[in-house]
């Protein structure tokens, strides 16, 4: 054995011996001290503690220890120990598998035992069998591997043994690697990673179950600088080095299961955590994803002829901006996401422009890459940058990216972020759902971190004008018109556009059902969904007979905008969900939104309201509602007006969020008297 | 081959334009079908500004090899020309079991911008359906995604894929095929193939004509063809058995419907066997049992408990067992496998056990071919014994001790019975369900409380939901007065007649009186029974619907009616329904309300004339709906 792997040995008996408290013989122990615990009693431990009674099953013991070597390739040692509670559980547990990409990773599944009244049953792990995965939308080949266990009965203990081989790359969260029976073990060359030598991880210190003691150590060799910061709440940490390596480790205990709350962040916002990367700077990370992919977006003549045909229909004198907007919708509405392979590389390049544009379909990378491709081929600057959707990006310099977009040099020498992939149907060239989000733009240079600013809920408006008749009847007759600009363009869109031609109607009558399942329509009209010469707007007329009840001559409804706005996905997301009491975590809606509602009813001839109602100004630091009415003659008109101020909303503001959105749910039940004989 | 072909069509196209021969779109990668003439159909009958696509044309072949293996062949041109068209069509996700078939695509293309987009070598992905990522020993099955390149709107797709087995393990084919599709089609086509000399079963119904009989000398088979063109979308909303209204075919290899199910029985005592160990567990589960209901419930609780349900294409594993035993250690079983289970389990504990199939819609379906074509969707096991004829539905694992389950619906017990039969139609004796209740306002505590009876028969009848010796009735009675009053707590209630044909109970129970407007009136909205006819509705009845091109098909004669009388103490009445009678071909609704001093009498009545409306009643059947379901008509507002 060389002389630095038995230090490391040395160092890894170390270790274990301060973190599992002792590998002493049991025999001659002083008095108070305890040997190390077995697999069984950690088991029989976690019963008589029995702090998670809710669970079906839990992890007591995880432990990944990953040595990296000096290329980056990196081999990871995990064992986990599951505890049975039930016979959810055992259901739950009853087939383990392993996700991973053959491209970058391997699974070696090397040991399962089943720890059942103190005997250890060995499942044989020759059956393991390797298979390709479940794929949708991204079609990379992606190898899932699975062990059938046998029936299993509450208080087992499932103790697994796997290593993984390879590496993690940022874009699509693909990068798990996952045990082998059935797959050959490649060479580990082919698991070299593409910035060479470098490692990054993002570890999350919990799971969608209760674990009793995780660890992580993290094995580098001695020439590789790590930085590294935990998030979210504390960790146990220690640092200690050989002549060779640096091994870092982070722990916890009793760490409960994952707070599932409706519209959440990404669980990297929330769950404790290690971000660790070797990279010298986001800089030096912006200069590989250059490099890595500028050979990527060359021109042909078949993509020149599409540029020049775009462009062709724009004004002689449109400006690059107005170029770029064209280029941008044109890929958006064209490209599907749908992607396919391009083998050696995939995951982490983009797929050339001339692929994609015969293909017409590949996944966020490869829709920015034919974007840039374009844009190139109209003779301007543009480069590939990543983001991370749904989640804050740390300081950090690791690949904490989900998400490939486009990066334009304006005129003014100013990089532009364009979005292709998430402004399908959508008036905008960045999708108002990625605001404030971070990203990183590759250039020869090397770019810095940036931030895509706040964008206010005027910059997301609903503006819906309403005007009624109403007559002694009490049957409404009107006109909805919805106008909708930034995210609420995208979202009016999807009104029209999520539903097949021969249903669209069926669907708007369903909108309009709380006013009564009496509806009648009458026409529907709105801008073309691929039109982008202005913000979306949908017009619908309709006729709700006996909407008004008329209770001794005197008519009274509701406001018929906020039944239709109440719980409507689209229209007002805020308003959609029964929001809970108490929140743990953030709320996060992806965008911020303004309401601005104005509704003109013209009641019967000498009909009046007369006690007009307007609700309290709820107006907090992350919502506000106002509503009010007034009568003009005979017409009753109601405005109101709500914000959602900011995408995600911390558990903080949460209270005053919920009021604005509750006194939105309130004005809905407000009733409107409408009495006749009036001069 | 597909390359030289693909070459030579170039070639010609090419020559073509040169000579500036006017054409669109070119030939069919197989069947002779001219691409541009079947766009120029399209363009003729339909409205193209108002479709997502247009299926120019629809092939489906199934043959029988005179060796005992089956080919399946699929064939699809289609226009598109919408994101969501774009959904339906371009990444095909297409089942097949990797063990016992093979799948090859023969085309995979896109004509666009004047030319043909063939798929790249990566556009066809083999993956394993989500659905057994959990499940090892179902890993035999595939879904292959097929990825047409080239798409850009507005742009015709053709796809053509055959599906055979790799060895025969299945005696014969069978099956329905409705000719109309989610989209317009300009050219639809159905062929069944026999060895020659041996012809199935068909039957063509709703307007179809017979077959075009050929013999394929190559594969020596006889190939009875229909084609229709044109074909209509299938009418919206779309139903769950539309061959009981749309132009189909229902073929089937076997002769008789006692044969198939001979086969399907034997696939199914297959599935029974358990190991002592299960049986010792069985015993664990039904011991302590009081009746022979409840061991049957705690049985098919067990099951639910203990294994996970598999839902992924039926009719891949039919002919596959899995010993009861195999799937109860598993922990997992497909709709199949896992009525097996319960079988075995019910059949150890005394019950006697058939296979059974129920219709996907109510009505009779057989057409005197065998076949599971409109029953697939609904297999499970018919349980027998002291107190129970119950039907257990391995998808949820839940057992129906009544009748609502058959209730207008053919059955067919395969291996014991000759053909699918509805054995209680909805026809004849109509369903009742009538509740009478009395609700006295009490100031002191501001609540409400009230107590009634209900009677309900035939289908409506609630047997089976409150059989047992928990909580069911009390859950049962609690949902109903739920229903009719916002927040309603039971306090008691006691049946009095009780069995599967009919139930009645006495019931009390009581709410806040919460609903009050800021003019300190009160509203007692009477709402829909939990229960009732409302909930007996296909799902896919939508009262907002002003129109439907589906006929729509309800499991029995529906009459209800709602009778309550509000004793309002000190307050007066400022609102009450007005009296409404309405009467059409669909049946009656009626509102009627009588008021003297001390009280208000409601009494709302929905009367269905029959079980089966066509598209053309259905303003007729929603004007009772409404008359029903309308705030006006079941609001009373007290101050």
């Amino acid at each position: 054995m060389p002389r630095s792997l038995q230090r490391a040995t040395w160092v890894l008996c170390l270790l274990t011996i301060l973190f599992s408290a002792s590998i002493v013989n049991s025999q001659g122990l002083p008095p108070g001290d305890t040997p190390p615990p077995t697999w069984f009693d950690r088991l029989a431990s976690a019963e008589e503690e029995n702090l998670f009674p809710d669970a079906n099953y839990l992890i007591v013991y995880e432990n990944a220890v990953n040595r990296v070597k000096e290329t980056g390739v990196t081999y990871v040692d995990h064992t986990i120990l599951y505890q049975v509670n039930n016979e959810d559980g055992a259901r739950a547990l009853a087939v383990l598998n392993w996700h991973y990409d053959p491209q970058s990773s391997f699974v070696d599944v090397q040991a399962v035992t089943i720890l059942r009244d103190g005997e250890e049953i060995s499942v044989p792990v020759d059956a393991v069998l390797d298979l390709p995965a479940p794929q949708r939308a991204i079609y990379w080949n992606d190898r899932v591997q699975l062990l059938q266990l046998p029936r299993l009965q509450p208080g087992d203990g499932v103790l697994v043994e796997v290593q993984r081989m390879g590496y993690t790359y940022a874009l699509l969260e693909q990068g798990t690697a996952g045990g082998s029976g059935g797959a050959q073990r490649p060479d580990e060359s082919r698991f070299v990673p593409p910035d060479s030598g470098q490692y990054f991880d993002i570890v999350l210190f919990n799971a969608n179950v209760p674990m009793l003691e995780k660890r992580y150590t993290l094995v580098l060799p001695a020439s590789k600088r790590l930085q590294s910061e935990v998030y979210n709440g504390t960790l146990y940490a220690s640092t200690h080095y050989t002549p060779d390596s640096t091994y870092y480790s982070w722990w916890n205990f009793d760490i409960p299961p994952r707070i599932h709350e409706q519209r959440q962040p990404g669980e990297s916002d929330f769950a404790p955590k290690v971000v660790m990367a070797t990279a010298e700077s986001w800089e030096a990370k912006s200069r590989w994803f250059f490099h890595a992919n500028d050979n990527q977006f060359n021109s042909t003549p078949e993509i020149q002829a599409k540029v020049d045909e775009i462009l062709s229909a724009l004004p002689r004198n449109a400006t690059q901006e107005e170029k770029a907007e064209a280029l941008l919708h044109w890929v958006a509405q064209n490209i599907r996401y749908s992607g396919q392979t391009m083998g050696e590389g995939e995951g982490f390049t983009l797929h050339p422009g001339e692929m994609i544009f015969e293909q017409r379909s590949g996944v966020c990378k490869d829709i920015a890459g034919m974007l840039i491709t374009m844009f190139r081929a109209a003779g301007f600057e543009s480069n590939p940058a990543m983001t991370m959707a749904g989640s804050r990006i740390e300081l950090v310099p690791a690949d904490q990216f989900n998400h490939c977009v486009t990066a334009l040099r304006n005129e003014d020498g100013e990089w532009v972020m364009y979005d292709p992939t998430w402004v399908p149907y959508n008036n905008d060239i960045w999708s108002k759902l990625e605001t404030e989000q971070h990203y990183l733009v590759g250039s020869p240079e090397g770019e810095f971190l940036s931030q895509i600013p706040y964008s206010p809920p005027e910059e997301s408006p609903l503006h819906i004008t309403h005007t009624a008749t109403m007559d002694e009847e009490g049957n409404l007759s009107g006109t909805f018109r919805f106008e909708g600009g930034g995210a609420l363009d995208s979202r009016l869109r999807r009104v029209a556009n999520y539903t097949r031609k021969r249903e669209l109607r069926s669907s708007i009558e369903h909108m309009l059902e709380p006013l009564g399942q009496q509806v009648e329509l009458g026409d529907i009209t709105h801008r073309p969904v691929d039109n982008f010469d202005g913000d979306m707007w949908l017009e619908i007329t309709y006729t709700i007979p006996d909407y008004a009840l008329s209770v001794n001559g005197v008519l009274e409804f509701h406001s018929p905008a906020s039944q239709v706005l109440n719980r409507h996905v689209y229209l007002f997301r805020a308003a959609n969900y029964d929001w809970e009491d108490e929140r743990e975590t953030d709320v996060f809606l992806y965008y911020t939104q303004l309401l601005d509602c104005t509704e003109q009813i013209t009641l019967p001839r000498r009909y009046t309201v007369a006690d007009l109602p307007s609700s309290d100004e709820i107006d907090e630091t992350y919502a506000y509602f106002h509503a009010t009415s007034e009568l003009n003659r005979r017409v009753l008109t109601v405005n109101q007006r709500a914000e959602v101020r900011r995408r995600q909303i911390p558990p903080e503001g949460f209270q005053g969020f919920r009021s604005a959105i509750q006194a939105h749910w309130d004005w809905a039940d407000v009733i409107f008297r409408a009495e006749g004989g009036a001069r | 081959m597909r390359k030289l072909l693909t070459t030579a069509l170039s070639l010609l196209f090419a020559g073509m334009m040169l000579t500036g021969f006017a054409f669109a779109e070119p030939m069919s990668f197989i069947g002779n079908h001219d691409i541009g003439e079947l766009m120029s159909v399209a363009e003729q009958t339909y409205t193209l500004a108002d479709e997502d696509a247009v299926i120019l044309f629809e092939g489906y072949r199934e043959i029988m090899l005179p060796d005992g293996r089956v080919q399946e062949q699929y064939h699809e041109i289609v226009w598109i020309s919408t994101d969501q068209a774009i959904d339906f069509y371009a990444d095909l996700r297409v089942p097949f079991s990797k063990e016992h078939q093979t799948l090859t695509v023969e085309s995979l293309r896109t004509w666009m911008d004047e030319r043909w987009w063939d798929a790249g070598e990566t556009a066809v992905v083999e993956t394993l359906p989500g659905a057994v990522n959990h499940a090892y020993d179902y890993t035999d099955v595939r879904e292959t995604m097929m990825l047409h390149d080239g798409v850009q709107l507005p742009c015709i797709m053709e796809t053509v894929y055959t599906i055979e087995d790799k060895h025969p393990y299945r005696e014969g084919i069978e099956g329905v095929f409705v000719f109309a599709q989610d989209d317009p089609a300009v050219r639809v086509n159905l062929t069944v193939g026999t060895p020659v000399g041996n012809p199935p079963q068909y039957r063509g119904a709703q307007g179809v004509s017979t077959p075009e009989i050929t013999t394929d000398n190559d594969l020596h088979v006889d190939l009875y063809s229909w084609t229709v063109e044109p074909v209509d979308a299938l009418p919206r909303p779309i139903t769950v058995d539309p061959a009981a209204y749309m132009a189909h075919v229902s073929w089937s290899t076997w002769d008789n419907w006692e044969d198939f199910g001979n086969q399907i029985n034997t696939w199914f005592e297959l599935r029974m066997p358990l190991s002592d160990e299960l049986k010792a567990e069985l015993a664990d589960v039904i011991d302590g049992a009081y009746t022979e209901q409840q061991k049957a419930q705690e049985i098919a609780d067990y099951v639910a408990a203990s294994t996970n349900y598999i839902n992924w294409h039926d009719s891949f594993w039919m002919a596959f067992p899995r010993s009861a035993t195999r799937t109860w250690n598993t922990a997992y079983g497909n709709t199949y496998d896992r009525a097996g289970l319960a079988a075995a389990l019910f059949q150890e504990a005394g019950f006697m056990v058939w296979p059974a199939y129920l219709g996907n819609g109510y009505g009779a379906i057989n057409e005197g071919v065998a076949t599971i074509g409109r029953m697939a969707d609904n297999f499970g096991v018919w349980v027998s014994g002291d107190g129970v004829e119950a039907f257990y539905n391995p998808a949820n694992s839940s057992l129906s001790n009544g009748l609502s389950p058959i209730y207008g619906r053919a059955v067919w017990l395969p291996g014991s019975e000759d053909e699918p039969t509805v054995r209680w139609s909805g026809e004849g004796e109509p369903s009742h369900i009538a509740y009478d209740i009395d609700l006295y306002y009490c100031p002191v505590e501001n609540k409400w409380y009230g107590n009634g009876v209900f009677t309900a028969t035939g289908r409506a009848c609630p047997f089976e939901s409150m059989e047992g010796i928990g909580t069911e009735a009390r859950d049962h009675i609690e949902e109903m007065v739920g229903g009719m009053f916002d927040g309603a707590e039971l306090t008691s209630y006691n049946p009095t007649i009780f069995d599967r044909f009919t139930v009645t109970a006495g019931f009390a129970f009581n709410f806040d009186n919460c609903n009050q407007d800021y003019l300190e009136r009160s509203s007692v909205v009477i709402g829909n029974p939990g229960g009732g006819v409302m909930d007996m509705l296909p799902h896919d009845v939508h009262i907002y619907n002003s129109e439907r091109q589906s006929p729509v098909r309800v499991a029995g004669v529906f009459h209800q009616s709602v009778e309550v009388t509000i004793h309002p103490h000190d307050f007066e009445a400022v609102f009450v329904p007005e009296a409404i009678q309405v009467e059409n071909e669909a049946g009656t609704a009626a509102i009627a309300v009588e008021q003297d001093e001390d009280t208000i009498t409601i009494t709302r009545t929905l009367e269905f004339a029959k079980t089966r409306f066509s598209a053309e009643e259905w303003p007729a059947l929603r004007e009772l709906l409404l008359t029903e379901t309308m705030t006006k008509n079941r609001t009373v507002l007290l101050e």
